[in-house]
């Protein structure tokens, strides 16, 4: 035996911290699925309940099924194309390689938010509705790169006298290819084709882009549910996930070990067998009947009710979710969508109005129209409502725990008070941050005065050292944790914690505030406009409106539902508002060039020390 | 034509890079059960001459035959020879056993017969016992018996070497060359080997080719090569020679008359044909004498000289000996006794040969 050189205890060290790094999160990430608690960040005891809970969360399930179709497809598709292509190109001309290799390098290099926006539009130009099909075009597009270029290096290793001495031995070139060149590549066949399913199973940029109706995949699912709160359900899906990628590694490790024996082959077919069918399962028995594609974000709709109607018509309702207004922008504007039903924030809505991408509502068509609030009819981004009609109302506030501050809490100034140093949580939402500051100063928080902007910076300059994250996405379970005592919050995720812990207080501040209203629209494209009208007259019935509500946490401005709602949803803090507290409060309105200045001075205020 | 009896017969095959010519106009027979090597320097083109026997590379013009069959366009899983390669070219995913029995395979014989011919073809390279093991579990030696055995057992018309033995140290190369020698022996089928070692060359084969500028230049037995270089080229790389220019006076009968080194000698030609009025002669270091005086015969070529270097090589002595315009280079081995030991740099002395040992090199 020859003596090794020692390893040094310093480098040991190193590299264990590099590992920890590397796997801690997703440690803690797979512990938490366990968590008794629907805080990601406070253990509290041991459960199955969240395995549970996303086993039986339909829309979960529905998005993981499309996950891996489309990445079980990419995957085999991509194999066969990025292997040819590397046959092709070490078998090729040797000037012309280095072009083919760069021409292969570019789709890695470029910002996948260029690719997924290049592939709109190329799927606008050719006319091509966006789906399933364009979902796996795009991901074969960008993964097959990534094949290319391992089989490349395992090809360049390779000694081309091997397929020469099995021609030598009897062995035609098909023969050669498949006894010789083939077993030789399947490491890195194999290596790869996990690398793309991998990629496949969470690109998000990319597919955010060329998703269309009927293709939420997981990551999707996951990055819009942000708006309603991530619940470790996240957690639970992405150990499993974790765990059949593990399996999915241990196999390929082996067969790169041990070469392919009959055991592997039987393996990993029946794997992807087993995947394949659990993703076409559902296809195979969707009945074939019209559809009505409704786009709108998570956990905004009762299942309950969606199903309610589908048994009264006969009718199939797709749901697809989004996490932000200006996605539902970029996928209308890229005229591919074949959606019926949307449901943009009020802003959205005039936005959508000018690039003349909604088709005006047949009022007559929608007698439930009467148990509309007026005060939620005729706002200034539609006054005539002919394009739109409220779905649920919102409003932003004050968060607060009544067993950590004793005093009354009623302003926005409180957000800047130094008692809760520390203790303060901001919306991690430009508008909003800038609204609660230009509101406390007396501004309308639609200002594109820039003196009244250099302002509201310099307050929040001033809060900086005060707050302790800004969070959008997280604040209920900060205040619900006791790591935060004040924050800065959207009505509905309060009135969810409410449940979990009653020391949690909303309040809309005295400045005035942002109000919100989310509203149901039919886009030029829609397909199957009469249906759509039909689901809206449904959606406003007061029962359905009652249901919908009690399940989603969410207020709508119907008023003959209110009597049905739940206690929590009957002491909604909206419908305490005091009359002039509403008069300061405003909508928020699309800023235009101004944009540019929020954004300079929102950057300084996160940069901030 | 190619007469049935030769197992390889290759007619004028050229082959052509672009502007490289690496082989040019070659002819050449491997008769049936014959050891024949292809001996060059590297860039020659007897690898290339290798390839287009096994199909490998298509020759430009000319064709080859195997076993009297024209197989110039058989592609090479089709021709009964079979080759191996330099540095083996194992298959490293399959294990000794499947290595051997992929040529079987590709045959489509019956599993017992595959595994019977494996089994004696493993006998036969002395590896029996090591089916289960895999390439890179193998030394330099044990890898080239597994080639030997994946070609030999394949029973083909005439077996290719390229170079099998240049990646091994020397002491197993030695080993090889015997073992490679009893295989070729025991299977008695033809054996091509390629090789730039001329002693590996005069120590396994029935007859060399030597191979030069993608020309072949001679081609005979070991001692044929040796004894009567036809070319300057051929006297040089098998073995030292002197190669010295000699003024021809007149010839007939077999014999010429040269002017050498201001002397007049008879030289027996060997049926070699001269033309002209200016030869080459080579004459071996090792067939020339060295004395103080000129002995008192008639029969020798002797020429007086001043020893311009003296070296000890330990099995033997080396000089270099300057004779008018020529220098002569003279090496005799360490005997005991040897009359040579005493003579030192710039002493005058005698250089001694037999008129036999002077070979006229045709231009």
């Amino acid at each position: 035996m020859s003596a090794h050189p020692r390893t040094s205890p310093a480098l040991v060290v190193w590299m264990g911290a590099t590992y920890l790094f590397l796997y801690a999160p997703v440690f803690v990430l797979a512990v938490f699925s366990f968590n008794d608690s629907r805080l990601l960040a406070v253990w509290r005891g041991f459960t199955w309940a969240w395995y549970e809970a996303a086993l039986s969360n339909h829309p979960m399930l529905e998005a993981l099924r499309t996950s891996l179709l489309v990445a079980a497809l990419t995957t085999l598709i991509a194999t066969m194309l990025g292997t040819s292509a590397a046959l092709a190109v070490q078998r090729g001309h040797g000037r012309l390689r280095s072009l083919w290799d760069a021409l292969f390098l570019l789709p890695i290099l470029v910002p996948e938010i260029v690719v997924g926006f290049a592939s709109v539009a190329f799927f606008g130009w050719i006319g091509l509705r966006l789906g399933l099909l364009t979902v796996l075009i795009a991901h074969v597009a960008f993964s097959v790169s990534y094949v290319f270029f391992v089989v490349r290096a395992r090809l360049a290793t390779l000694d081309p006298r091997l397929e020469e001495a099995a021609m030598d031995l009897g062995a035609d070139p098909w023969r050669v290819f498949w006894k010789v060149t083939v077993p030789l590549l399947v490491p890195a066949i194999a290596a790869s084709a996990l690398l793309v399913f991998t990629l496949s199973l969470d690109d998000y940029v990319i597919t955010s882009f060329v998703a269309g109706a009927g293709t939420t995949t997981l990551p999707l699912r996951i990055y819009s549910m942000i708006k309603t709160g991530i619940t470790p359900e996240v957690n639970a899906i992405s150990t499993l996930l974790l765990l059949a990628t593990l399996a999915l590694m241990a196999l390929a490790f082996r067969i790169e070990q041990r070469g392919m024996t009959r055991t592997h082959l039987v393996l990993a077919g029946l794997i992807l067998l087993g995947l394949v069918g659990f993703a076409f399962g559902d296809i195979a028995m969707r009945r074939p009947r019209a559809t009505l594609n409704v786009l709108i974000w998570s956990n905004y709709i009762s299942p309950r009710v969606v199903r309610a109607f589908e048994e009264k018509t006969g009718v199939s309702v797709n749901i697809e979710t989004y996490d932000s207004n200006e996605a539902l922008l970029a996928k209308l504007q890229a005229g591919v969508v074949a959606y019926d039903l949307i449901v943009p924030s009020d802003y959205m809505v005039r936005i959508l109005i000018r690039e003349d991408l909604l088709q005006p509502l047949d009022l007559t068509r929608l007698p439930n129209l009467q148990h509309l609030d007026p005060s939620a009819l005729r706002l200034p981004f539609d006054p005539t409502n002919t394009y739109s009609l409220p779905y649920t109302r919102g409003v932003t506030g004050i968060g607060y725990r009544t067993d950590k501050i004793a005093s009354p809490i009623g302003s926005w100034a409180d957000l800047w008070d130094t008692r809760w140093r520390g203790r303060i949580v901001m919306l991690d939402d430009m508008r909003e941050v800038f609204g609660a500051a230009l509101k406390l100063l007396g501004y309308s928080l639609n200002s594109t005065d820039p003196e009244q902007l250099r302002q509201a910076r310099d307050l929040l300059l001033r809060q900086k050292p005060l707050v302790r994250a800004y969070d959008s996405a997280n604040f209920d379970q900060l205040l619900l944790s006791g790591e935060a005592w004040i924050a800065q919050a959207w009505d509905g995720q309060i009135i969810k914690a409410r449940r979990e812990n009653p020391h949690i207080e909303f309040v809309v501040p005295r400045e005035g505030t942002t109000l919100v209203v989310d509203n149901l629209c039919i886009p030029r494209s829609a397909e199957h406009p009469d249906l759509a009208h039909d689901f809206i007259n449904f959606l406003l019935d007061p029962a359905v409106a009652a249901e919908n509500m009690n399940d989603i946490m969410y207020l709508m401005p119907n008023r003959s539902a209110w009597p049905r709602l739940r206690p929590e949803l009957q002491r909604h803090p909206i419908f305490s508002i005091p009359p002039e507290r509403l008069r300061r409060s405003e909508y928020l309105q699309d800023l235009g060039p101004t944009t540019v200045l929020y954004d300079r001075y929102w950057t300084e205020v996160k940069l901030a020390r | 034509m190619a007469t049935a009896t030769s197992a390889i017969c290759v007619k004028s095959v050229t082959k052509r890079y672009g502007a490289v010519t690496a082989l040019e106009a070659v002819s050449l027979e491997v008769e049936r059960g014959e050891f024949l090597t292809l001996l060059g320097p590297s860039g020659s083109g007897k690898t290339t001459l290798l390839r287009v026997i096994a199909g490998l590379e298509q020759p430009d013009e000319g064709r080859v035959y195997l076993g009297g069959e024209d197989v110039t366009d058989v592609p090479p899983y089709r021709r009964r020879v079979h080759t191996v390669f330099q540095q083996y070219v194992l298959f490293p995913h399959l294990n000794v056993y499947r290595n051997v029995a992929f040529g079987l395979e590709q045959k489509r014989l019956s599993r017992r017969e595959i595994e019977r011919r494996v089994a004696a073809a493993l006998e036969l390279v002395r590896l029996s016992g090591y089916e289960r093991r895999w390439p890179h579990e193998l030394s330099g030696g044990e890898q080239q018996r597994v080639a030997l055995a994946r070609a030999l057992v394949l029973e083909p018309e005439a077996l290719l070497l390229d170079e099998p033995l240049a990646a091994l140290d020397l002491q197993l190369r030695k080993e090889m060359q015997r073992e490679l020698k009893r295989l070729q022996r025991e299977v008695g089928i033809s054996f091509l080997l390629v090789t730039h070692d001329q002693e590996e060359a005069m120590a396994l084969s029935d007859r060399i080719a030597v191979i030069a500028d993608g020309r072949l230049q001679q081609i005979g037995t070991p001692r044929e090569v040796y004894e009567r270089p036809e070319t300057a080229f051929v006297a040089t790389f098998l073995g030292a020679a002197n190669v010295l220019e000699a003024e021809i006076l007149q010839h007939e009968n077999g014999d010429a008359l040269l002017g050498l080194c201001g002397r007049t000698v008879r030289v027996p030609l060997n049926g070699r044909r001269i033309e002209g009025s200016r030869a080459q002669v080579a004459i071996r270091p090792e067939k020339i004498a060295l004395r103080a005086r000129p002995l008192r015969r008639t029969d020798l070529v002797q020429l007086e000289g001043v020893i311009e270097e003296c070296l000890y090589l330990g099995e033997a002595m080396h000089w270099r000996v300057r004779v008018g315009e020529h220098c002569v280079t003279v090496t005799e081995p360490n005997r005991p006794g040897s009359k040579a030991e005493a003579f030192r740099d710039g002493q005058r002395v005698f250089l001694c040969w037999t008129r036999e040992s002077i070979v006229v090199l045709s231009r």
